[in-house]
């Protein structure tokens, strides 16, 4: 129990130092509006790992819309870009930054909270992929990633830029825990 | 312990000495034997029992039992395929190991297109026969040896390719919500799995175990076909242990042609030999060679080359004996094609089945009795027409050749990457999904016993003197076809060196697709002649993609070195013993 207890501690520690700006990572509140920016599987494995919390006031909608969000209190965006996965909801890249940018302007209006995460690694770090990240990130509250995605200091340096708070996991099953710790 | 290290070493050196040394790349060259798959794990496999002596049956075969461990998603015991095997002495046979519809059909109320994952989209699995009759009949070695590289592959564990995690994520929801083990053997707590973890599938060996053991009817008959049936009749699926025990792989000619002065030996019906050499036969009056490939004018002939042909596959083969293979691909036939060629301009595209077929369809019937196209009346014909066939993206191809000149050439399928989304609880069999190319009507109507008509096109090639010049196939669905056409031309017709056939970027087209799907790496003139002169809408993809097909090739220059090729579209590998 006592060894438990202390690499929880550690976890925590190492997350804490992750913030290089000293950030805080906000508390975050449900329900909660899971969506993924790319439509890449990141949003479905994001809804398994809510499923695994004990957060339990949350919905997944690939599409969601603006008008879709109210009365949540967080909007989550897991994003990757995904060629089969857009082509199979019959919209462009284009089409879903539109998407996903008014998305946010309607989450940030409402008072939302916003999560960018990013949780499949080096296979969500090509140019499309890359290009939503800089675009979504600067406007979230926290940003939550698995290890791998960030070989290059890519998520740590936009983090740092933008003053948002950066929480790295080595594995995306630790997600859960992670949320657990930031939702009240 | 030294007595051994002693004996290993002694057995090594008689190896390398009688054998050769191997070789292993994504292309590799060697003199003593050469393989070519979508998995380098699986060449490295085939490549193993080449230098313990075996021949290209041996070698096909150990690597058809890996690719179904290694790149399960593709193929595996649970699918079907189709091999092609030239022995040194140019006998040809193919096995046509092509999953089968069950016997009780009274579950199917819909369309076939309605069963595109679940119980009822699996039909009778022809894999593990279909290896096993060839082992048999041509292999030298036993199924020990032949399987136990499959076997530790699943025990033991192997890294996972960026392919295998791609494909993973591509479907991820639909393993999520399949039904049976599939969850659990591919998912790592319900998380998906990264590319360079370890992935066993420890089932798997022990299904690959009995098959060892007891052979083809240690799967048909043992612990997998009862698992299968108990979890079929509890879950609403169709196929029962009897469905299994049935199943038998058959021994069936080749279907031949030849492409200017090449000989061509594909696969029969159900699949699409016949649509191959009826394509090439067209193109043959035309002389290529006089232009660059890339000129819209050879893009536009070989994209309606193969448009008229694939036209012709849908209303004339399928699953039975009676289908005009010698008219299909009769060279009179393909003259009864061209006047529908026009050299300025490229058919157009009619998405409607009756309308395509009233405008397009060809007659191969009387050139089954050898009739000469002067004395043909052409007509249209519209026999039974068939509803579109479901197209997937997936499906694996290997082909090997032996330091003794045999070769061969095997397309193995789940249908769609990961098939069915069905594993069979504690077997790690993943199912195919071949019911979805069943039609509702027509001639690839679904019956008892019958197999759906597809198009994967296991093929090898002679050069005019009758030595073996390539081994060739390629998975990509509808694009299959559109893949071996252009690398055959290419090599032939182009003289390009193979590899620069196989990178150069290419066209896809077929009956069903309104579009010409095209691959990055054409001049901008090119394209802008083949949408406004030509007509042709085009669907352009940024560079070479998996999409249009991943050919593996084992080429034999005149000197007798061999060159294999693994899939420059899918990270494939080629190993050789030089």
């Amino acid at each position: 129990m006592k060894k438990g207890l202390f690499l929880l501690a550690i976890v925590i520690l190492l997350s804490v130092a992750a913030f290089a700006n000293e950030v805080i990572v906000p508390t975050l509140s449900q329900p909660v509006m899971i969506t993924t920016a790319g439509q890449s599987a990141g949003a479905a494995m994001m809804k398994v790992l809510f499923t695994k919390s004990q957060i339990k006031e949350f919905v997944f909608e690939k599409l969601v819309t603006s008008e879709q969000i109210e009365g949540y209190k967080t909007l989550v965006i897991v994003a990757g870009a995904s060629s089969k996965g857009l082509g199979a909801a019959g919209i462009d890249l284009d089409g879903e930054i539109e998407r996903v940018t008014t998305l946010i302007e309607a989450a940030k209006e409402k008072g939302m909270k916003v999560v960018v995460a990013q949780i499949e690694g080096t296979a969500r770090r090509g140019a499309s992929s890359d290009q939503l990240f800089s675009l979504f990130v600067p406007y979230s509250d926290w940003v939550i990633i698995v290890r791998e995605a960030d070989t290059d200091g890519f998520f740590t340096s936009l983090c740092e830029e933008n003053g948002i708070p950066l929480t790295i996991v080595e594995k995306s099953i630790e997600v859960s825990a992670q949320l657990n710790l930031v939702f009240e | 312990m030294k007595r051994i290290v002693g004996i290993f070493f002694i057995v090594s050196i008689l190896s390398l000495s009688v054998f050769g040394q191997m070789v292993t790349g994504q292309t590799a060259t060697a003199l003593n034997g050469m393989v070519a798959s979508a998995s380098p794990y699986a060449a490295e496999v085939g490549a193993r029992v080449l230098e313990m002596g075996g021949n290209a049956v041996d070698a096909a075969v150990a690597m058809g039992f890996a690719l179904g461990v290694v790149e399960p998603y593709a193929s595996g015991p649970g699918g079907e395929g189709f091999l092609v095997v030239r022995l040194a002495d140019g006998t040809t046979k193919t096995i046509d190991f092509k999953s089968t519809a069950p016997a009780d059909l009274s579950l199917y109320t819909k369309s076939p297109s309605n069963y595109s994952t679940g119980l009822l989209s699996v039909c009778v699995p022809g894999v593990v026969d279909g290896l096993l009759t060839a082992l048999e009949e041509w292999g030298t070695m036993s199924r020990e040896e032949i399987i136990s590289p499959a076997v530790k592959l699943a025990e033991e564990g192997f890294i996972l390719s960026a392919d295998f995690a791609g494909t993973l994520s591509d479907t991820y929801e639909k393993i999520l919500n399949a039904s049976g083990d599939i969850a659990n053997v591919y998912l790592n707590e319900m998380m998906l799995y990264s590319a360079g973890d370890i992935f066993k599938n420890p089932d798997q060996a022990v299904i690959l175990r009995e098959i060892i053991e007891g052979g083809s009817e240690a799967f048909y008959s043992g612990t997998f076909a009862d698992k299968l049936d108990a979890f079929f009749r509890e879950n609403g699926g169709a196929i029962r242990k009897a469905d299994l025990e049935n199943y038998n792989a058959e021994i069936k000619d080749a279907v031949t042609g030849t492409y200017r002065g090449y000989g061509i030996y594909s696969v029969p019906p159900s699949v699409a030999g016949a649509q191959l050499i009826e394509g090439l036969n067209i193109l043959e009056y035309f002389n290529l060679s006089a232009f660059e490939y890339d000129d819209p004018m050879v893009v536009s002939l070989i994209a309606d080359a193969l448009y008229l042909a694939s036209i012709d596959r849908r209303n004339y083969i399928e699953d039975s004996d009676s289908v005009p293979v010698k008219g299909l691909t009769s060279k009179e036939f393909a003259k009864s094609r061209l006047p529908l060629l026009t050299l300025g301009e490229g058919l157009k595209r009619i998405t409607n089945t009756a309308e395509r077929n009233k405008t397009y369809a060809g007659n191969p019937l009387p050139y089954e009795l050898g009739e000469s196209y002067v004395d043909v009346e052409l007509v249209g014909s519209a026999a039974s027409l068939a509803e579109p066939a479901y197209e997937s993206p997936s499906t694996t191809h290997y082909s090997v050749v032996d330091r003794w000149g045999n070769a061969v050439s095997v397309t193995q399928t789940l249908s769609s990457f990961f098939g069915s989304c069905v594993v069979v609880p504690e077997t790690g069999i993943l199912l195919n999904n071949e019911w979805a190319n069943f039609s509702a009507s027509g001639i690839n109507k679904f019956e008892p016993g019958k197999n759906p008509r597809t198009i994967i096109c296991p093929t090898i090639i002679t050069d005019p003197d009758g030595e073996l010049f390539m081994v060739v196939g390629s998975p990509g669905s509808s694009r299959i076809l559109s893949m071996i056409t252009q690398i055959i031309v290419n090599v032939i017709d182009f003289d390009m060196p193979v590899t620069a056939a196989l990178k150069a970027p290419k066209t896809a087209t077929y009956d069903t697709a309104g579009d010409l799907y095209i691959e990055g790496g054409y001049p901008e003139k090119t394209l802008k002649a083949l949408e406004g002169q030509y007509g042709y809408k085009l669907v352009q993809y940024p560079g070479i993609d998996l999409f249009f097909g991943g050919a593996n090739i084992v080429y034999r220059y005149p000197d007798g070195l061999l060159l294999g090729i693994g899939s420059y579209r899918r990270s494939g590998g080629a190993a050789g013993i030089d």
